[in-house]
C-alpha cells in the first residue's frame, strides 16, 4: 500500500465523524474553484488547510495501519514548523528595524487604510535603493528606491497590490499554509487582479515594467 | 580583505572597483540620483542601488529625500572627503587588525617606534 491509500484506507474504516474532513475540504476546493470573489477564494484554501491540519491528531488517533509513522513524522514536522512560521513576520520585523533606517509613510496610509479595509494599518519606508514592496501582517513597507521610481498612481497599483495581501492576512497562518500542507495557491495573481481593479491595469502593468527594467542588466 | 594586498602607497583602498568609481562620482557630483550615476558610469541600475546602499550603510555616502515639484527623489552625498575617506580606510584596516591580532600590531608598533629612537 501506498502511504495515500492506507491514509485513506484508515480514514474510510474509521467511525464516528471521519467523514467530516473529507467533506469540508472537498466543500472548501469547490469555493477555490468556483468563486469569483478573490477573498472567498483565500477563505476556502484558509478552510481546507485548517481541516486537513486539524484531522491530523484525530487521523493519528484512529489510524491503525502499518503507515503510522507518515502521520507521526508529518506531526513533529508541524509541531516545529508552526512556531517558526507564526514568528517569522514577528522576527523579520524586528530584524529590520534594528538593521535598516525605517520611517513611517503618511502620505499614502489613508489610501492604503481604505483599500486593505484595516484602520490600523501602517507604511514604512525603508531606506534602500533598491525597489522592494512587501507587507508584514497588516504593515506595508516600500523602499526608497520604489517611492523614488513610481508615479503616484503606479504608487497606488502597487499598493493595492499589498492591500490585498493585508486582507488575506487576516486569515490566521494563510502564507504558512504553503508550508504547512503544500498546497499551492496563488496569492500573487489574485493580488494582482485585485490592484487592477482598483488602480487600474495600466498603473500595474506600468509599475510593473518599471521595477523589471530596474533589475535587467543593461 | 586586507589579505588581498590592494594596497599600494597612493592608491589605498578597501573598496571594491564599482564602490570607487561610484565614490569618485559622488565627490565630483554631490546630490546625485542611482539613475544619474548609472547612467553616467554605464552601470545597471540595480548593481549602482546594491552597491550605494552598501555605501550609505558604511558611511561613506548619506541619503537625503528630495520632493521635485511633486515627485520624490533621493539624492546622495559623499559623507567624507577623499582625504577623510583615506584616514578612515586606514584606520579600519588598523581597527580590525587590532581586534583579530593585538599582540603582534602591538608588538610591531613596539618594535618600530623602537627603531625610530635608535
Ligand atoms: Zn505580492
Amino acid at each position: 500500500m501506498t502511504n495515500l491509500d492506507c491514509i485513506f484506507a484508515c480514514v474510510m474504516s474509521g467511525k464516528y465523524l471521519s467523514y467530516l474532513p473529507p467533506f469540508v475540504f472537498l466543500l472548501s476546493l469547490s469555493v477555490v474553484l468556483l468563486a469569483k470573489d478573490h477573498l472567498k477564494k483565500v477563505a476556502g484554501y484558509w478552510s481546507m488547510n485548517m481541516v486537513l491540519l486539524l484531522s491530523t491528531p484525530y487521523l493519528h488517533s484512529i489510524m491503525k495501519c502499518d503507515m503510522l509513522w507518515v502521520v507521526k513524522t508529518y506531526m513533529m514536522y508541524l509541531l516545529f514548523a508552526i512556531p517558526l512560521l507564526v514568528m517569522a513576520p514577528f522576527l523579520y520585523k524586528l530584524y529590520l528595524f534594528k538593521f535598516h533606517k525605517i520611517e513611517r509613510f503618511t502620505a499614502m496610509e489613508g489610501y492604503l487604510r481604505k483599500v486593505s479595509g484595516s484602520d490600523k494599518s501602517r507604511m514604512y519606508i525603508i531606506e534602500m535603493a533598491l525597489p522592494k514592496a512587501f507587507t508584514l501582517g497588516r504593515d506595508v513597507f516600500i523602499t526608497a528606491g520604489l517611492l523614488e521610481l513610481m508615479s503616484e498612481r503606479e504608487l497606488k497599483a502597487v499598493i493595492a497590490h499589498e492591500a490585498f495581501h493585508i486582507k488575506q492576512n487576516r486569515f490566521p497562518m494563510i502564507y504558512a499554509f504553503r508550508l504547512l500542507t503544500f498546497i499551492p495557491f496563488q496569492f500573487e495573481r489574485l493580488a494582482d487582479s485585485y490592484a487592477e481593479k482598483i488602480a487600474g491595469k495600466e498603473s500595474l502593468i506600468r509599475a510593473r515594467n518599471k521595477i523589471s527594467r530596474f533589475y535587467s542588466i543593461s | 580583505m586586507v589579505k588581498k594586498k590592494r594596497l599600494e602607497i597612493d592608491e589605498l583602498s578597501l573598496l571594491s572597483p564599482l564602490e570607487e568609481r561610484i565614490m569618485s562620482f559622488i565627490w565630483e557630483n554631490p546630490e546625485s540620483t542611482v539613475s544619474e550615476i548609472s547612467q553616467n558610469l554605464n552601470v545597471s541600475l540595480s548593481s549602482v542601488a546594491v552597491t550605494i546602499d552598501r555605501l550609505c550603510k558604511h558611511g561613506y555616502v548619506s541619503r537625503e529625500r528630495k520632493r521635485v515639484d511633486k515627485r520624490i527623489k533621493y539624492v546622495y552625498s559623499p559623507v567624507l572627503s577623499k582625504e577623510e575617506a583615506k584616514r578612515k580606510m586606514v584606520e579600519d584596516i588598523l581597527d580590525t587588525l587590532m581586534e583579530r591580532f593585538e599582540d603582534i600590531v602591538v608588538s610591531y608598533f613596539h618594535r618600530r617606534s623602537g627603531d625610530d629612537k635608535s
